[in-house]
């Protein structure tokens, strides 16, 4: 089997015989054992659960039983309940925590057919720009093990760019999807808010978190959107599904392209970007220039409100009814508050304690309130812009990946890791993130955002463009 | 902020913050509060703020009796229970 197979090679392997889901899956097993102790992607190997689910793919397979996703094995970001396995949000907080039920996407991908090499590893509750904060330990780059896969799903990201899982689950709240996809060299997609089910996600902002997946083409993206995407009664913020992957697109199209917010960006990243865009116009798209003015104060107000929805979320943990107890303490406030000191890292303390600061008595207003607010200048700015352009590109990312520990002690740098890709959470749109490019052989990667309900058009640019590139196709070949 | 914020606000998230760790999260916070007060130079006058993206009311199910809490299961994560119910230390400190 060659290195890099697409769900969609897999799929063809498997339905002509080529291969059985038993022989591809025991070649990814052996890859995680052989590669992944320089990365340190999984956190948890399902490996007797997926043979035996593989075997029964099989028997599928031979009696004519497929699904779209039958005897393909992926992995899931460790933020997503898999019954009767440890999903402990890379935190000591849940670090003994087995999952009493599936998450619905979970469920839904297994219903299509998908079975699961195990878990992968991520910043703690999914909070962090550079897989630095999880409890097993930081995930490293596989272009540069000296880097940064990105984050939180930097486990997903560099699990895919390493070819050691074909594709994976992740969830991203202000760009944990598209930051590591980008700095990893893969294809990164999230869809619509409320499309994707997060019932059974560990939650961590709920107006802003959205599952999506890392793959390593926007065919696949599609294929695994349309398995685990669908109404959900489980989630009150599920969106009907109107069939968004399907809906008809214009052949040319209007991309939407805001230069003004690129004037502080390396010129490596720059001259990526026009070249994709210079691609995208030889195949008759028109480029429209785009203001979206509000967009330098996005990442200021995604921290007050995601905080303040993390302060909110995480208070859940008390040590009484699941995750981590304090040997210390005698009464329940003191034990609950040993408990979340001893259970929550540094950067999720800073968070819950941010996010108690702008909820409290004479702060509410100035800050939660008015970033309320600031989001929906954000999210107008978008619908005005969509009014002109069928989408919009930029990049994913400022910057490529960067040395492992350099922002430990700039929180904010950290967190402007994300101006791309946080506006757009704000605003619930669907967007993706492709690789365009290199720079001293660290991937770039290219931000598409549509239109709420617009997934078919992402699916649509998205794949033509990869028809036309093959930076898609391009895999690190340092790993032993 | 300042020290005293710092522990109200430890109290109120039911978080104990050690010594050693408050001279960073105090630093930290302080860092962060100057970040996000960005937003305070927005203009938003009549600006109605925004809680979901897509604006869609809450959906509530019908109102009937469903089966199927599986309180044994939910209880398997629990640190400590009797008899279907959680153990929890005493709540009132003598």
């Amino acid at each position: 089997m060659d290195s890099i197979q697409s769900i969609k090679q897999l799929r063809n392997l498997l339905d002509t015989r080529q291969a059985s889901s038993f022989e591809v899956t025991s070649e990814y097993l052996a890859r995680i054992r052989r590669i992944d102790k320089q990365l340190n992607s999984f956190v948890a190997l399902h490996e007797d659960s997926v043979l035996s689910a593989a075997r029964a793919a099989d028997i599928d397979l031979t009696q004519g039983r497929a699904n779209s996703l039958t005897g393909i094995p992926i992995a899931h970001k460790d933020v997503f309940c898999i019954k009767g396995e440890k999903t402990s949000c890379c935190s000591l907080m849940l670090d003994s925590f087995v999952a009493p039920y599936n998450a619905t996407i979970v469920q839904n991908l297994q219903d299509a057919g998908a079975i699961c090499l195990g878990k992968t590893n991520m910043d703690e509750f999914a909070m962090g720009s550079s897989n630095e904060t999880s409890l097993f330990g930081p995930v490293r780059n596989p272009w540069n093990l000296d880097r940064v896969p990105g984050g939180s799903s930097g486990g997903s990201a560099a699990a895919v760019a390493a070819c050691i899982a074909p594709a994976c689950t992740g969830s991203d709240t202000g760009g944990s999807i598209r930051q590591p996809a980008s700095f990893c060299g893969v294809t990164g997609f999230k869809p619509t808010y409320g499309l994707n089910s997060r019932f059974g996600m560990v939650a961590f902002a709920s107006s802003l978190d959205h599952p999506g997946t890392l793959t390593r083409t926007v065919e696949d993206a599609r294929i695994m959107f349309d398995a685990m995407s669908g109404e959900d009664t489980n989630d009150s913020t599920s969106s009907p599904s109107p069939n968004s992957s399907t809906a008809s697109v214009p052949a040319r199209m209007t991309l939407g392209y805001p230069t003004s917010l690129f004037s502080d960006l390396p010129s490596s990243i720059i001259g990526a970007l026009e070249q994709a865009r210079e691609i995208l116009e030889d195949q008759g798209h028109a480029i429209v220039e785009i203001d979206l003015p509000h967009f330098e104060k996005a990442v200021a107000a995604y921290y007050v409100i995601s905080c303040a929805e993390a302060s909110a979320n995480l208070a859940r943990y008390d040590g009484i009814r699941y995750g981590h107890r304090s040997e210390h303490g005698s009464t329940f406030d003191s034990v609950c508050e040993h408990s979340r000191n001893e259970g929550f890292g540094l950067e999720v303390k800073r968070r819950i304690l941010t996010g108690t600061f702008v909820l409290s008595v004479g702060h509410y207003d100035a800050y939660y309130v008015k970033a309320q607010k600031v989001r929906r200048l954000i999210r107008d700015d978008y619908v005005r812009a969509f009014d002109k352009v069928d989408l919009i590109l930029s990049p994913a990312s400022p910057t490529t990946a960067f040395r492992l520990h350099a922002l430990d002690r700039e929180p904010t740098e950290m967190y402007k890791q994300d101006q791309f890709t946080v506006p757009v959470n704000m605003a619930g749109l669907p967007a993706m993130s492709i690789p365009c490019g290199f720079a001293e052989g660290l991937p770039i990667g290219l931000q598409v955002i549509g239109p709420h309900f617009g997934e078919s058009r992402l699916f649509s640019l998205g794949t033509q463009f990869q028809n036309l590139t093959d930076w898609h196709l391009k895999y690190p070949n340092n790993l032993s | 902020m300042d020290d005293a914020t710092l522990a109200r606000l430890g109290q109120l998230s039911r978080i104990l913050l050690k010594d050693v760790e408050r001279p960073t999260l105090l630093q930290d916070l302080r860092t962060i509060l100057q970040f996000v007060d960005e937003i305070t130079s927005v203009p938003t006058d009549d600006v109605e703020p925004l809680a979901h993206p897509l604006e869609t009311n809450q959906v509530l199910r019908d109102d009937s009796a469903i089966d199927d809490i599986a309180r044994d299961d939910y209880q398997l994560v629990a640190a400590k229970t009797l008899d279907g119910f959680y153990v929890v230390p005493k709540v009132i400190d003598s």
